[in-house]
C-alpha cells in the first residue's frame, strides 16, 4: 500500500515540471559548478532576512501590504 | 550558507547553528562540515554570539575577534547586553570594513555606476550577497539577570555599524537559509506566494490568498520552557539540514548541530558541541 502510494506520488511529480527559472538555475550550476547569486537568493532566500516564529506572528509577506 | 537560530525566553537564551562552511576551490564549491558558528564570549561568562553568512574575514577569524571582545569586556565590563551588543557591533564593523575595504570600494563604484554591463551587474550581486554577515549576541549581564538578545546584520550597503535589533521573548529567530524555515513554519514562503499570485490562476485577492495559505499553518506555542526551546531550535536546524540533504541543492547546511544556552541562573553552557578530534574521527572504522 505504502509502496503503491509512493509510486503514485513519484509518477505525479514527474508530470509536474519545474519552472523555467528553476531549470535555468540548475543548468547554470551543471555547466559552471556554482549557482548564480540571484538564483540562490530566489530559491534559498536572502540571508539578511530573519524568519521569526512565535505566537501571534505572521510572515513579512503577509503583513505590510495586506494587513494594514 | 548557514542555518542558525536564536531563542530568547524569560529563562535564558538558546543559540544554535549547523557546522558547514562553503568555499570555492578552482571555481567549484567545496563544503567543510566542522566549522564553528556559536561562540562563548570569554570563558565562564554569560554572553554568547552566533553567526551566519560570510564565514570569515580575510585575515582574522571570528573566534579571534570574539576572544578580543571578551578581553575588552574583562577590562571594561558592559553595563547591559545592549551596551555589549553595541560595542561588539563597533568592533566587528571596524574589522569588517577594513579587511574588506577593496571589495567594499568596488561595490560602491559599481553601485554609483549608471550604465553597468551584465557582467558588472553579476559582480555587484555577488559582492552584495557574499559579504553579508549576521551575528546574534545574547545572554545576561545586569544584576537582575534578565536574558536579552540582539541581532546585527552587516552588509556593504551600510555606511556605519548596524544598531542592535532586540529579539522578543518567546520568539525563535532563524537566519541563513530562510526559505526552508518559512515553509516549515508557515507552509509557504514568499517565492511560492508570489508565484501563485502571478500565475494568472488565482482569482481572489492577496488578502484571501494569505488567509488560505496561513489557515493551515502550525500555531506556535507561547514562551517555551528552556529545555523545550532547546529541542525546538535543534529540531528546526535538523529539519533544515535534512531538507537540504535530500533536495537538489549542494549541502550548504550540514555537519554537527551546535547548541549553546545561557540560563538566567548560570553562565554559558554547551548543549551539543563537537570535540576537536571530530574530523580525524572520520577516518576511523
Amino acid at each position: 500500500m505504502i509502496f503503491n502510494q509512493a509510486e503514485i506520488l513519484k509518477e505525479a511529480a514527474s508530470k509536474v515540471p519545474v519552472s523555467d527559472e528553476v531549470r535555468a538555475a540548475f543548468e547554470f550550476f551543471e555547466s559552471t559548478g556554482v549557482y548564480r547569486t540571484e538564483d540562490l537568493r530566489r530559491l534559498l532566500g536572502d540571508p539578511r532576512e530573519t524568519v521569526q516564529a512565535g505566537p501571534g506572528l505572521l510572515p513579512p509577506w503577509a503583513k505590510p501590504k495586506n494587513k494594514p | 550558507m548557514t542555518i542558525a537560530a536564536c531563542y530568547l525566553s524569560n529563562e535564558g537564551v538558546v543559540f544554535g547553528a549547523d557546522s558547514t562552511t562553503t568555499t570555492a576551490i578552482e571555481g567549484d564549491e567545496h563544503h567543510f562540515n566542522y566549522g564553528q558558528k556559536v561562540f562563548e564570549v570569554g570563558e565562564g561568562q554569560s554572553l554568547a554570539i552566533s553567526t551566519w553568512g560570510l564565514g570569515a574575514l580575510p585575515d582574522v577569524s571570528y573566534r579571534t575577534l570574539v576572544a578580543r571582545f571578551a578581553d575588552q569586556l574583562a577590562a571594561a565590563p558592559s553595563v547591559s547586553v545592549l551596551d555589549a551588543a553595541s560595542r561588539w557591533s563597533n568592533l566587528f564593523w571596524s574589522e569588517y570594513s577594513a579587511q574588506l575595504a577593496v571589495a567594499l570600494q568596488r561595490f560602491r563604484e559599481l553601485t554609483a555606476k549608471t550604465n553597468r554591463t551584465a557582467d558588472e551587474n553579476q559582480e555587484l550581486a555577488q559582492l552584495s550577497h557574499n559579504t553579508i554577515v549576521g551575528l546574534c549576541i545574547g545572554g545576561h549581564l545586569k544584576k537582575d539577570r534578565t536574558p536579552e538578545a540582539f541581532e546585527l546584520v552587516f552588509s556593504f550597503d551600510q555606511a556605519v555599524p548596524p544598531s542592535p535589533k532586540p529579539l522578543l521573548p518567546g520568539v525563535a529567530s532563524f537566519q541563513g537559509w530562510p526559505v526552508m524555515i518559512n515553509r516549515l513554519i508557515w507552509g509557504i514562503d514568499a517565492e511560492v506566494y508570489t508565484a501563485i499570485l502571478n500565475s494568472g490562476k488565482w482569482a481572489g485577492s492577496e488578502d484571501e490568498l494569505v488567509e488560505v495559505a496561513l489557515s493551515k499553518r502550525f500555531i506556535q506555542p507561547n514562551i517555551l520552557p528552556l529545555r523545550e526551546a532547546i529541542d525546538f531550535i535543534h529540531s528546526a536546524i535538523y529539519t533544515t539540514i535534512k531538507a537540504m540533504k535530500f533536495s537538489q541543492f549542494r549541502p550548504y547546511c550540514g555537519g554537527p548541530i551546535e547548541i549553546g544556552v545561557i540560563s538566567s541562573d548560570r553562565k554559558f553552557r554547551w548543549v551539543t558541541h563537537k570535540e576537536f578530534d571530530i574530523a580525524p574521527q572520520e577516518t576511523w572504522p
